[in-house]
């Protein structure tokens, strides 16, 4: 008898268990056909008049709709790229619209693998995230993974420049929701340079001095996180933008397949010179298991004297808790790390952004979160909230919150000394941006050579092409 | 002694059936496929040839290096797990004092999601912050500190030592049953003989247990020639490429939508996986007697 009632008791639960799933997922679809009209309707409403203000009002009577409330939208993106201000944005919206955000992040050394997995298992979030730029349509293939925004309320205060890295073929599939106004830049601390006697260096040599220097004064040289898997190569292909002036139409070459950065000498001799940098201990004894989120921290903390970040990070340093030595942002400034004497200015207008996945059975309510972000109000929130987000790349007339320090390095280049970055500008690049970040890393611990690196970087490129059809490499 | 033939061959047709339509149709779809450029980045397909395979054995790839470190990690884990799980299964099939609770304090690791396992150890292991770190430290054991998962030198055994710390309570399970399973006439009558500890575990539990050890030793193969979580959630096959693994390898070609480049190293594995499981369960269960 008794067994009979457990038994009884298990298929009850079984059954509940059965049901509560299939409830579940019949929720999210029927939820979500109502709101299709009302959101496509705000569409239209977008008018591209000058003034500032009337995306911002269209946009916010999108995101007032309610008729999708109860909803639930996935949001996946990489450790780094959604700040705590906009998740509580995320709270705002969903007590605006009903809609929950649910915010699912990834280890950044694991999600680019995750994220193509499920978009190419047909199982993608609600709307994903990823880097602007030539990948989308060759890594990402966003003409069929993401739902086209061309028709978007805030289209008219997006960024002209940002929409051309978010686009395709004349259509916009993103919105680049991430400081892209300003790139990384060496963020060092003027007062341990000042106790060791190291100047701000414009050449690699005088970089190799400043980091000796530094080091004979106790000081960690460089905070350079490896855990994380996309941060070392920064050092080299955001400074990539010397290797156009180093060798005029380099970068032209390269993407007709005239050329390949294993034959350059310049590129070969970057690469030994960020090896230099590892092996002679200028990042430290920790470096492959340090990571990105805790870079303030360490230079808040003194250990370390500089580190490539956003100028907008220094204010997150400042606010840190290990700020026990009292630094202001005045004690904080900026320069181009000299990689192959690189004195040109890094522009990367590409960066983390926002997509609507074309399977979505939420579609309305994640463009309706993604007019929500873009209210004049609410970038303004993030541009006071989060510490690093000096602007977006948004006009809805917000007030930025550049530092004088930012203005001040920024106004320091001509137009002459202003260039953009390697993964922006060379195809079949920022596509491979974790294998090249780990064949870095077998470089530090001697598995690898700098010729080994760039030719796996060439072979990866060839690959890529050759799958995708590319006539300069079939 | 001949088989007798006592089911019909239609009793096994619904599970063959479905066996075929899963497992051995998308083998060898599988299969097909390394024969092709299939990619997400076009809708063509076209016949390579061995063109993926060549690239899959060519001295320019690390793939030889994958397969080495997937064997090395097959081999050192099945040794250890089925010699320390031999051990604790011999030890807690006596009667000791709470041999249930030290049973289920080694089983316990492998109840745990491996991915949970994996992050809960790459923070204990971080050699900075790490637990075990801080722990040697504070007694004084610091030439013992290490940088258990990002030293090229220690990565990949650490990453064993964990997988072997999650198994072995699995493997000591199995093995228990299988003990518990002997009649104690035997060791009464070896006892009466006057034989030692020793010589009943050499001539009694060791050949009593064969059939055990060959399903335990069969699963811990086919588990690491399989491994993948583990590694991607320790080092995700870093420091480098040092722990790569082929499946980790596969994860990363497929995630690009390099499909027909990731079905080619997993085919590689599974022509490999037949191979030796084949000539495993032959050695191991050549004494079987044949009703």
């Amino acid at each position: 008898m008794k067994k009979k009632l457990v038994s009884l008791l298990l298929c009850g639960a079984l059954v509940c268990s059965l049901a509560g799933c299939s409830g579940g997922g019949d929720m999210s679809p029927a939820a979500t056909t109502e709101p299709a009209a009302t959101t496509e309707d705000a569409a239209p409403a977008a008018d591209t008049s000058a003034d500032d203000a009337a995306p911002a009002a269209d946009t916010a009577d999108a995101a007032a709709d309610t008729s999708a409330a109860g909803t639930t939208i996935t949001v996946m993106a990489s450790q780094d790229w959604v700040e705590d201000s906009e998740q509580e944005l995320g709270k705002k919206f969903e007590e605006e619209t009903g809609i929950h955000v649910d915010y699912q992040i990834v280890p950044a050394d694991q999600y680019q693998d995750l994220l193509l997995t499920r978009l190419n298992s047909g199982e993608g979030p609600d709307i994903w995230g990823a880097q602007s730029g030539f990948a989308l349509k060759t890594t990402y293939n966003v003409e069929k993974n993401a739902v086209d925004l061309s028709g978007e309320p805030w289209m008219s205060a997006y960024s002209k420049f940002s929409a051309e890295q978010t686009g395709v073929d004349g259509k916009n599939y993103g919105l680049t929701y991430y400081d892209t106004t300003t790139d990384y830049y060496m963020v060092y601390n003027k007062k341990l340079f000042e106790a060791a006697g190291a100047k701000v260096p414009t050449t690699f040599v005088e970089l190799t001095d400043t980091c000796d220097k530094l080091l004979a004064s106790g000081v960690t040289p460089i905070y350079e996180p490896l855990a994380d898997g996309w941060h070392v190569l920064m050092l080299w292909a955001g400074n990539g933008q010397i290797h156009d002036k180093l060798e005029p139409g380099i970068i032209d070459k390269l993407n007709k397949n005239e050329t390949t950065f294993a034959e350059n000498e310049n590129m070969k001799k970057a690469i030994d010179q960020l090896n230099t940098l590892a092996q002679n201990g200028y990042f430290g004894d920790n470096y492959m298991s340090d990571e990105f989120a805790d870079a303030e921290g360490y230079m808040a903390s003194g250990e370390f004297a500089m580190c490539n970040l956003k100028p907008g990070s220094i204010n997150k340093i400042v606010e840190s808790d290990l700020n026990t030595n009292g630094y202001t942002a005045d004690d904080f400034g900026l320069f181009v790390l000299p990689i192959c004497d690189n004195q040109v200015l890094n522009i990367h207008p590409t960066g983390p952004s926002r997509f609507i996945y074309s399977g979505s059975p939420n579609i309305d309510a994640a463009k309706q979160y993604l007019a929500f972000l873009v209210e004049k109000d609410n970038v303004q929130y993030l541009i006071d909230n989060a510490a690093d987000v000096e602007n977006l790349p948004v006009e809805v007339g917000q007030t930025p919150e550049y530092s004088q320090t930012t203005l001040d390095f920024l106004d320091s280049f001509d137009e002459d000394h202003k260039g953009m970055v390697l993964q922006d500008v060379v195809l079949y690049f920022n596509e491979q941006w974790m294998d090249i970040n780990a064949d870095l890393a077998a470089m530090f611990i001697g598995d690898m050579t700098s010729e080994d690196v760039l030719k796996g970087l060439d072979e990866r490129r060839a690959q890529l092409a050759q799958a995708a059809g590319d006539p300069n490499w079939n | 002694m001949q088989k007798s033939r006592v089911y019909p061959w239609y009793f096994a047709a619904g599970s063959v059936l479905i066996y075929t339509v899963l497992s051995v149709i998308p083998g060898i779809l599988g299969i097909g496929y390394s024969f092709t450029d299939w990619s997400a980045y076009s809708p063509d397909l076209h016949f390579v040839g061995l063109r993926n395979f060549f690239e899959v054995f060519s001295q320019d790839n690390d793939y030889l290096r994958y397969i080495t470190n997937t064997v090395w990690f097959t081999v050192v884990t099945t040794v250890a797990k089925t010699g320390l799980g031999l051990l604790f299964a011999v030890a807690l099939s006596r009667s000791i004092k709470w041999k249930n609770f030290h049973r289920g304090i080694l089983y316990l690791p492998s109840i745990l999601p491996i991915l949970v396992t994996g992050l809960v150890f790459t923070s204990i292991l971080n050699p900075k912050t790490g637990f075990l770190n801080e722990f040697l430290r504070t007694v004084g054991l610091d030439f013992l500190a290490n940088k258990w998962l990002v030293d090229p030198k220690l990565a990949f055994g650490t990453v064993m030592a964990v997988d072997i710390w999650r198994g072995v309570g699995y493997i000591m399970t199995l093995l228990i049953a299988g003990i518990l399973a002997i009649p104690d006439i035997y060791y009464e009558a070896a006892a009466i003989d006057g034989a030692s500890a020793w010589q009943r575990f050499r001539f009694i539990t060791l050949p009593m247990l064969r059939q055990t050890l060959a399903v335990t030793i069969v699963l811990n193969v086919i588990y690491g020639l399989k491994i993948f979580d583990m590694v991607y959630a320790l080092t995700n096959g870093g420091p480098g490429h040092r722990t790569e693994v082929l499946y980790t390898a596969v994860y990363k070609m497929m995630s690009k939508g390099l499909y027909a480049e990731g079905t080619t190293i997993s085919s590689v594995l599974f022509i490999f996986m037949v191979i030796i499981g084949f000539f495993m369960v032959k050695i191991l269960t050549k004494d079987e007697v044949v009703e």
